[in-house]
C-alpha cells in the first residue's frame, strides 16, 4: 500500500511540476508577445499617417521602411486594415505598391517556412495586397511544391485565379482533392476572357467543375451565357441540367419559355420550382394559368414560389386574392394568403 | 469475526473507489492529449483571412436565429443588437415571447419599431398557439412571435416552425456573440459539404468582461472565488471535454446557449422535447440516434474557437440549483434513450459515449462523495484505513486540480482570450485549489440533483438575470 502512495504522491508532484513548467514557460511567452504586441502598435501609430498619405498621393515621400520583422508586421496590419475601407483604384495601386517594395522578400521566405500556418497567412496576405511580383513563385509551388497542404494548394490557385494567369485550367482540372465550393471560389475571381476559354473546355471538365462552372454563371449575371446554359438544359440530364435551370432563373432572362413549360410536369420537385420561376420573368396570360395550378403543388416551395411569381404579375395580388376566395385546395388558399398580406414590408428573406 | 469482516468490507470498498478513479483518470488523460492534438493543428491560423471567403455570402448557407425570452427584459434589446451586428451574409433574428409577465414584448415592439404581419406558419413540430408575429420595420430580418407560455423547448419549437432558413441557432436571450462567431460555427458545415448536420461553438463568461451594446470591448476576469471557478470548469469541460469527443464523433451535448443545427434534421427528430430539463443534450442524442438508425454518415462536431459569452450565477444559492437541474436533466436524457447504452447497433455513441455519461459523469458524484466520506471517516479511525484515504486524496487532487490547471494552461497555449498575465496566473493558481473546495461543493450538489430525482421533484428553479450588457 505504501508503494502505491508513493508512486502517487509521484505522480501527483511530477505533474504538477511540469505544468509549473509549463506555466513558466506561458507567462514568458505571454510576456514577450505582449511587449511584441506594444512594439507593434507603437510602430502603428507613428506611421499611420505616413502611410495614409502615401496611399492618397504615391509622390509622398516616405519617411521608414519596415526592415525588421516586427515593422514588417506592424506594416502589414495596417495595410489589412485598409484593403478593407479602400475604395478607389489610385490608392489599390500606391498600397500594392508599398506592399511590394517592403513585403515581397519576406513573403518570398515565408511561403517556404516550415510552419504551415506561417505559410498559410502568407498566402492570405499575398492575395489580399495583390502583390504579382510572386506570381512565378506560386506557380511554381502550385506545379511542384512538395510540402503544400490541400489547403495551401487550394488558396494558391484562388490567387492565381485572381492575377488572371492563363493557365490556370490546366492546374485545377482533374484535381481529385478540389471540391465544388473550391472550383467556385477560384471560378468567381476570374475575368470574363479566362472564365470563357474555360467554358470552351466545359466538355474536358471534371463534374464538379462543371457544376461550379454553371453555378457561377449564374452569379456573374451575364447576358452571353444564357444560349450556353439552355444548351446544358437541354442535353444533360440530372444535376448538370437543374444548375443549369438555376443558373439561367438567376440571370432572370427567359428567350423562350415554351422550353421550359413541361417541366411543370416534372417529377422533381425543384424542377417544377424552376418554372415556376422562370415563369415569373416572362409574365406571359398562358403562364399565369400553369402558376395557378401549381400554387396546388404537393410541395411547399413549389407551392411558395409560385405565389411569388404570380405575385409579379401585374394583376397578381387580384389573381391570389381569387385564389383565396374560390380555390377549393386548402393550401393554395393558405399560400396566397400568406402572399397577399406578405407586401407590408419588403426586403425580408 | 465480525471486526476482521468489517475490515475487509472497509478495504473493499476504498479499493472500489480508488479503481473506479483511476480508471476516470486515465479516460480524461486519453482525452486531454486527443485535444492537444486538435488544439495544436489549428493554432496560429489568420482566423479572420480564412473565413473572408465564406463571408463573401455566394454561397453560405442562410440561418435562423432563434431566441427564446421569458422574463428578460433587461437583456432582450442589447442582446439583439448584438446579433444585428454580426458578421454573415445572410441570416434572420427571430425572438419568441415565452408568454412573459413583464415587458419583454413591449420593449422589443418599440425599440426596434416592431408591426404585426400576417404569416403562415408551417407546423412542423406540435406547439402552443401563436398569439401574433411581429416584424420589425427598420430591419425587415428581425421578427418577434408572441405565443403563451410553454416552457424554453417549446418556444424553440415554435422559431423552427417559423424559421425560412435551412440551418438553426438556438441561442439564450442573455449572451453576446463575437462578431465572427456565426462564420466559425458555420464553417465545418460547409466545409463537410453537409456532413456535419450540427455544430457548436464555446461558451465562456461573462461576468468581469466590459460589454457594450453588445459587444465585447474587453475581456476580464471577475473577481468572485466562485465566478473563477466556473470559468476553469468551463475551459476544462470544453476545450478539454468536446474537443476530444467531438474528434471521435462522439459529443453527446451541444450547449443550449450556442449551436447550429440542420433544420431538417431537428425536425425528423420531432423538434426539441418539452418534457425534460434538459432539452438541449436531449436534441443531440436524439439526431445521434436517428442518424445510427437510418444509417447515413453524418457528424456532430464542436468547435473550439468561435465564442459566445454568458453570465453565469454569482450567488451560491443559484449555482446550486443550475448544478442540481442539470443533473437532472442529464440524467432524462439519458434514461430516455437508456435502450442505447452498450448497444452495439449505435456503434460508438452506444459502446463509448454512453456509457461514460452514466458511469463517469452521471454516478461520478456518488462514487466521489462516498470518497470524500471515506476520507473523513478515515482520519478518526487511523491506522490501515488512512492508507486508503490518502490514496483516495491524492486521486481527487490529481483528478480535480491537475486536469484543470492543464486545462488553463491549454487554453493559454491555443486560444489566448485572456490578454493579461496577471489573468493566467490567477487562474491557473485557483485551479490549483479546485480539489479543496470548489470540487466538493459541485459534487454535493450534484448528488442533490440525484436525491431529487429518487423523491421525483420536477422544479426548474429561477436564475435572477441583472444583464450582461451595460
Amino acid at each position: 500500500m505504501a508503494k502505491e502512495i508513493i508512486l502517487l504522491v509521484v505522480i501527483a508532484v511530477g505533474s504538477i511540476s511540469i505544468l509549473l513548467v509549463l506555466l513558466a514557460y506561458l507567462v514568458v511567452r505571454k510576456l514577450l508577445e505582449n511587449s511584441r504586441r506594444q512594439q507593434i502598435n507603437e510602430w502603428k501609430e507613428n506611421t499611420a499617417q505616413d502611410v495614409f498619405l502615401f496611399l492618397q498621393d504615391k509622390s509622398h515621400e516616405l519617411s521608414f521602411s519596415a526592415d525588421s520583422n516586427i515593422e514588417r508586421e506592424a506594416l502589414e496590419e495596417l495595410l489589412t486594415k485598409y484593403t478593407d475601407i479602400l475604395e478607389g483604384d489610385q490608392e489599390k495601386e500606391s498600397l500594392r505598391i508599398l506592399a511590394a517594395a517592403n513585403l515581397t522578400d519576406y513573403y518570398r521566405k515565408n511561403l517556404n517556412a516550415r510552419k504551415w500556418s506561417t505559410r498559410m497567412n502568407t498566402l492570405y496576405h499575398i492575395e489580399n495586397f495583390h502583390l504579382l511580383e510572386l506570381k512565378e513563385e506560386l506557380i511554381r509551388l502550385a506545379k511542384n511544391g512538395a510540402k503544400q497542404s490541400k489547403e495551401e494548394k487550394i488558396q494558391i490557385y484562388r490567387i492565381l485565379a485572381s492575377f488572371q494567369y492563363t493557365g490556370i485550367f490546366m492546374l485545377i482540372n482533374q484535381q481529385e482533392y478540389l471540391a465544388e465550393k473550391d472550383y467556385r471560389s477560384i471560378l468567381t475571381r476570374l475575368e470574363s476572357h479566362i472564365f470563357d476559354e474555360m467554358i470552351e473546355q466545359f466538355e474536358d471538365c471534371v463534374e464538379e467543375l462543371k457544376l461550379a462552372i454553371l453555378d457561377v454563371m449564374g452569379v456573374k449575371k451575364d447576358l452571353e451565357h444564357i444560349y450556353f446554359l439552355e444548351k446544358i438544359f437541354q442535353t444533360y440530364e440530372g444535376e448538370l441540367r437543374l444548375r443549369a435551370l438555376k443558373a439561367i432563373s438567376n440571370i432572370g432572362i427567359v428567350p423562350n419559355i415554351d422550353k421550359y413549360l413541361p417541366l411543370c410536369q416534372s417529377s422533381v420537385w425543384q424542377e417544377r420550382m424552376m418554372a415556376a420561376r422562370l415563369m415569373g420573368f416572362i409574365k406571359q396570360e398562358t403562364a399565369l394559368n400553369l402558376l395557378k395550378e401549381l400554387l396546388q403543388d404537393q410541395s411547399w416551395f413549389v407551392r411558395s414560389q409560385a405565389a411569388e411569381s404570380i405575385m409579379k404579375f401585374k394583376e397578381g395580388t387580384k389573381v391570389l386574392e381569387d385564389v383565396l376566395q374560390h380555390s377549393k385546395d386548402a393550401f393554395a388558399r393558405d399560400m396566397a394568403w400568406e402572399w397577399v398580406n406578405k407586401g407590408i414590408i419588403k426586403g425580408a428573406n | 469475526m465480525v471486526l476482521e469482516w468489517w475490515t475487509n468490507a472497509v478495504l473493499f470498498f476504498g479499493g472500489f473507489i480508488s479503481i473506479y478513479m483511476i480508471i476516470i483518470i486515465t479516460f480524461y488523460t486519453a482525452i486531454l492529449i486527443v485535444s492537444m492534438v486538435q488544439l495544436r493543428r489549428e493554432y496560429q491560423l489568420n482566423r479572420e483571412q480564412s473565413f473572408e471567403d465564406i463571408a463573401d455570402g455566394l454561397y453560405t448557407k442562410p440561418v435562423s436565429i432563434i431566441v427564446p425570452a421569458y422574463n428578460e427584459e433587461a437583456g432582450i434589446i442589447p442582446s439583439v443588437r448584438s446579433l444585428l451586428s454580426i458578421n454573415y451574409p445572410q441570416y434572420e433574428i427571430i425572438v419568441v415571447n415565452d408568454g412573459s409577465k413583464d415587458q419583454t414584448l413591449q420593449k422589443m415592439i418599440e425599440y426596434y419599431d416592431m408591426e404585426e404581419v400576417q404569416k403562415v406558419v408551417r407546423k412542423q413540430v406540435e406547439t402552443k398557439p401563436i398569439k401574433a408575429i411581429y416584424q420589425s420595420k427598420l430591419l425587415p430580418r428581425l421578427f418577434l412571435i408572441d405565443k403563451d407560455n410553454g416552457g424554453k423547448a417549446d418556444a424553440l419549437n415554435v422559431g423552427l416552425n417559423f424559421s425560412n432558413y435551412p440551418y438553426i441557432c438556438s441561442l439564450d436571450g442573455d449572451s453576446v456573440l463575437e462578431s465572427d462567431a456565426f462564420l466559425k460555427v458555420m464553417k465545418p458545415i460547409m466545409d463537410s459539404n453537409e456532413e456535419v448536420v450540427a455544430s457548436g461553438g464555446s461558451i465562456r463568461i461573462a461576468n468581469g468582461c466590459k460589454i457594450k451594446d453588445g459587444n465585447i470591448l474587453e475581456i476580464g476576469l471577475s473577481n468572485h472565488p466562485l465566478v473563477i471557478m466556473q470559468i476553469i470548469e468551463y475551459l476544462r469541460a470544453f476545450l478539454m471535454g468536446r474537443i476530444g469527443l467531438s474528434r471521435h464523433n462522439l459529443l453527446l451535448i451541444i450547449s443550449g446557449a450556442f449551436g447550429v443545427f440542420s433544420k431538417q434534421w431537428v425536425i425528423k427528430a420531432g423538434g426539441y422535447q418539452t418534457n425534460t430539463v434538459g432539452e438541449d443534450m436531449e436534441l443531440v442524442v436524439r439526431i445521434h440516434r436517428i442518424l445510427k438508425e437510418s444509417k447515413v454518415n453524418k457528424r456532430i462536431v464542436y468547435v473550439p474557437d468561435p465564442v459566445c459569452w454568458t453570465e453565469v450565477p454569482e450567488d451560491i444559492k443559484f449555482l446550486r440549483r443550475q448544478r442540481r437541474r442539470w443533473h437532472r436533466g442529464l440524467f432524462e436524457s439519458l434514461w430516455n434513450h437508456r435502450k442505447l447504452t452498450f448497444n452495439p447497433k449505435y456503434g460508438s455513441i452506444g459502446m463509448i459515449s454512453f456509457p461514460y455519461f452514466w458511469l463517469i459523469e452521471f454516478l461520478g458524484p456518488i462514487v466521489e462523495i462516498l470518497g470524500y466520506i471515506y476520507t473523513i471517516i478515515a482520519i478518526f479511525f487511523g491506522g490501515i484505513y488512512l492508507e486508503f484515504a490518502i490514496l483516495i486524496f491524492l486521486l481527487s487532487c490529481i483528478y480535480g486540480s491537475i486536469f484543470s490547471m492543464a486545462a488553463v494552461l491549454l487554453e493559454e497555449w491555443s486560444l489566448r482570450k485572456y490578454p493579461k498575465v496577471s489573468h493566467l496566473l490567477k487562474l491557473f493558481f485557483f485551479s490549483l485549489t479546485e480539489s479543496l473546495w470548489y470540487r466538493p461543493l459541485t459534487v454535493f450538489w450534484r448528488c442533490e440533483g440525484i436525491w431529487q430525482l429518487i423523491k421525483g421533484e420536477k422544479s426548474w428553479g429561477d436564475m435572477s438575470r441583472k444583464g450582461v450588457s451595460k
